[in-house]
């Protein structure tokens, strides 16, 4: 007991210790920060504490801060009183933000308190270069200007377009922002509007970044869509929700931009006659593989519409004609970027194509008509004209390239190349269903496969034994004699019918399957004989004898001094077949 | 004794029906959307519209349209290894379907290798290849054991009737039932036996050396090109032994160069 009970003090004196030793030699004032390294796009909060036992606690003196930009601050005080002791805290923070990269140094930081100055340990913050300009701001852009509704909020959000006045197919850039001054428990949940009326297709952007507003730091998140309007009109769109889920020290909150309202302007009328549809600013140029080439032998047209708009919906442009050549449909691919809060990107279209005679052909030139929103005009870009010289066939041939051709079947295989543009069968319809196991690999297949030679063993079988059973009915008969005997007395037994008629009938029966011939008619004598030239024992043929008698006297009177009584002489019946059936 | 004859008939022919239901449910699978991939393809997105046939592939829904519809878009990039490898795919499931014998003959037709002897002369091949064009290994296995029910029915009846034209006429029928049945019995087996010796592979490289071992010290031996049908013999590590048709002429291959049907 002695033993367990000094170890738990020690331990409780420890506690003891631990718990008050930090106020043995606490100073009334301290200095932290929330992070000791950190780059010029991030701030730092730097909290004093202040202890007092009276009074109000004054406030800090700061010292001035080298290197450091005071965003923001903020401070609280907490009043205590315990068993009639008052003493009163008080908790000033401050953001700053680093101006210079390298060790920077906040000095040490007093207080007086009741006549008594006390001061901090200096504290060494890291610094190293941000991405962004040291003034911080959005990670893209110059620094945007808090809206003059945030005002001291805890949380604030908005959403506008960058012009609302856009034409049709003119991106936009919608930009929600949220403001926030608190620590957030868990992630807000940011539910965009539908966008309709728009087209929208790139992933969001998002940044984040600190700004400040009525002396207070929020931390901004903001989210980019690029749309581009396909009506024109007035397209309101809805607001965006954001649920801010509640923490252990915060409440939740829904919050709701406004409704945004975009006039979309319709194009121009004046649209020239080869205008498609394209909105933004394009270039767009043309190149051949090859510039010689033979008859019959394919060339692919390469053309690239590529600039600034709707990349993916971009028209095709419109091919001009190609005498000379047989051309097919082309195919095209798309290369998209977010540059600047725009998209840009190409699409290239290629188109294989034929001489089908030789010389000097020309691919002409293709024309592309866009309507560019900031010059609010249509405009016309071409590609050069194209000379390829194009040669007699491997073959010699000069003349039209025929289609039905077979394919030649051979080295090199430039010719089925273009057939097979053409020739190629349209893709099907997908419907359910997968492939099914090879049933070779399911067990029971297999054990099928015995059922056909059981099926026939077994026919064989029986077939076989129905001729044995015609052929020897009698033998078969005599074998179950026993057997059919036993069971007509049980019947009998059961059905409580004349124990004499049921016996002698039973015994008989018997007697002439086993022997193969009919017993009814013969005498006393005459059976006994039989029976005992069949090997029967003379006793046991005796019993039978007596059985008989007994049932031809007992069907007309009453037996009295007969051992064989009317109850057991059935019984008495199968023993005596069971004796005989041993002997015969 | 008739009425036993019967009943033994039912029970035999019911067997075969539960066992064609059964696998008939076993096919149902379900459906995973393909129009997105269908869309991507007629828009000319053809490397998406692969990827996107790859994805249903892979959850499950593969059928000959997939496969098919794969190798359309691998066509249309010019990958004839993996158009005629998924053509055929297809085709092991539909072998009937003309777009896809159509589709394969294009591919195959723009293949650079070719190989003599691939048509088979004897009866037997012949036979077999006709079956394989007609019918699926599923629909094989299953006619084969059809028959071999149909022949053991047919020896029944006939051991069970008394004579007379009808006798004669079952017996004809048994033995044409199992002369249809050694032929479809054959032709299984011989299926089976390339499946697990000679499976179907294809090279889905441009160009790649053929050497005498696996490894790249070894002698090449020659070049074979993107779409050449080949038989897969053995992978070691990052290497394939493979075996041109006739199965005499064999070499290695990088692994990643061939890709096998199954």
């Amino acid at each position: 007991m002695k033993r367990k009970l000094i170890p738990a003090g020690i331990i409780a004196l420890l506690i003891l210790v631990m718990m008050v030793w930090p106020a043995l030699g606490q100073s009334p004032i301290t200095a932290e920060v929330d992070r000791t390294s950190l780059s010029t796009d991030e701030t730092v909060a730097l909290t004093v504490r202040i202890n007092g036992t009276t009074g109000n606690p004054t406030a800090p003196e700061l010292p001035p801060l080298d290197g450091f930009q005071v965003v923001g601050s903020s401070s609280g005080t907490q009043i205590r009183v315990v068993n009639g002791a008052f003493s009163s805290s008080a908790t000033y923070t401050y953001h700053l933000r680093p101006i210079e990269t390298g060790d920077l140094v906040i000095p040490s930081i007093s207080v007086t308190l009741n006549g008594q100055t006390y001061s901090t340990d200096p504290i060494t913050i890291q610094v190293t270069q941000g991405n962004a300009p040291v003034q911080s701001g959005p990670v893209q852009g110059e620094p945007q200007a808090a809206p003059a509704e945030l005002n001291g909020q805890d949380m604030y959000v908005e959403a506008f377009v960058d012009n609302e006045t856009p034409y049709q197919g003119e991106q936009i850039t919608y930009t929600f922002r949220f403001y926030n001054a608190v620590s957030l428990g868990n992630p807000a949940n940011y539910e965009p509007p539908s966008f309709t009326g728009f087209w929208s297709d790139t992933e969001p952007e998002q940044v984040q970044y600190n700004t400040e507003a009525g002396g207070r730091i929020y931390n901004v998140n903001e989210v980019r869509t690029i749309l581009f309007p396909t009506v024109a009109g007035e397209i309101i769109i809805e607001p965006t929700r954001l649920e801010v889920p509640g923490g252990f020290f915060t409440r939740g909150a829904n919050l709701m931009t406004r409704p945004v309202t975009v006039d979309v302007q319709p194009l121009p009328p004046n649209a020239p006659a080869d205008f498609t549809g394209a909105v933004g600013q394009y270039q767009i140029d043309a190149t051949v593989d090859l510039t010689e080439t033979r008859v019959n032998e394919p060339v692919t047209w390469q053309v690239r519409v590529g600039g600034y708009g709707n990349i993916d919906t971009l028209p095709e442009p419109i091919w001009p004609e190609t005498p000379g050549w047989r051309d097919f449909d082309s195919t095209s691919t798309i290369n998209t970027q977010v540059q600047d809060g725009r998209i840009s990107g190409s699409q290239v279209y290629e188109k294989l194509l034929i001489p089908t005679e030789a010389g000097q052909l020309t691919l002409p030139a293709v024309n592309y008509t866009y309507f560019d929103p900031e010059q609010a005009q249509y405009l016309t870009v071409s590609t050069n004209p194209i000379m390829i010289n194009v040669a007699p066939g491997a073959n010699g041939e000069t003349a039209m390239f025929n289609p039905d051709d077979t394919p030649t079947v051979g080295a090199g295989g430039e010719e089925t190349v273009m057939e097979t543009a053409v020739a190629l069968k349209a893709i099907k319809p997908l419907a359910e269903g997968k492939i099914s196991q090879p049933v070779t690999q399911i067990p029971i297949y297999w054990l099928l496969w015995l059922v056909p030679v059981f099926g026939v063993a077994l026919h064989y079988g029986w077939q076989k034994r129905q001729v044995y059973r015609q052929q020897n009915s009698a033998l078969i008969r005599s074998q179950q004699a026993q057997k059919k005997a036993n069971k007509a007395i049980k019947q009998a037994q059961k059905q409580g019918s004349d124990p004499y008629a049921s016996a002698s009938q039973i015994l008989l029966t018997y007697l002439t399957e086993k022997l193969n011939q009919p017993v009814q008619g013969l005498t006393q004598k005459e059976l006994t004989v039989l029976l005992t030239d069949e090997g029967v024992a003379t006793a046991v043929a005796q019993k039978a004898i007596d059985i008989l008698t007994t049932c031809e006297m007992g069907r007309y009177a009453p037996v009295q001094d007969s051992h064989l009584q009317s109850d057991n002489l059935l019984d008495y019946t199968k023993q005596v077949i069971g004796e005989l059936e041993k002997e015969l | 004794m008739k009425q036993k004859t019967a009943l033994f008939t039912i029970i035999l022919m019911a067997l075969v029906f539960g066992v064609g239901v059964a696998w008939a449910q076993s096919a149902q699978a379900e459906f995973e959307t393909g129009d997105v991939a269908n869309q991507l393809y007629e828009n000319g997105r053809y490397a998406a519209a692969t990827q996107a046939y790859e994805q249903l592939i892979a959850r499950g829904m593969a059928n000959s349209a997939v496969y098919y519809n794969l190798g359309n878009a691998y066509m249309q990039q010019g990958e004839i290894g993996q158009a005629i490898l998924n053509y055929k795919r297809a085709q092991a499931l539909a072998p009937r379907d003309p777009d896809i014998a159509a589709n394969l003959a294009l591919a195959r037709a723009q293949t650079v290798d070719r190989f003599d002897g691939g048509a088979p002369d004897d009866l037997v091949g012949i036979f077999n290849t006709a079956v394989q064009a007609n019918l699926t290994f599923n629909q094989l296995a299953l006619l084969a054991l059809g028959l071999w029910f149909a022949l053991g029915i047919g020896i029944i009846v006939y051991r069970q009737m008394r004579g007379g034209r009808g006798k004669t006429a079952v017996a004809l029928a048994t033995a044409l039932t199992g002369v249809l049945f050694v032929i479809s019995a054959f032709s299984l087996g011989s299926r089976i036996y390339d499946a697990n010796n000679f499976p179907p592979a294809v090279i889905v490289a441009e160009e790649v050396n053929v050497t005498s071992g696996p490894g790249e010290q070894y002698t090449v031996q020659f070049a074979l090109h993107d779409g050449a049908e080949v038989g897969l013999l053995e992978t070691r590590g990052q290497w394939a032994k493979l075996a041109l048709p006739g199965g005499e002429t064999t070499g290695w291959v990088p692994a990643s160069a061939v890709e096998s049907l199954n």
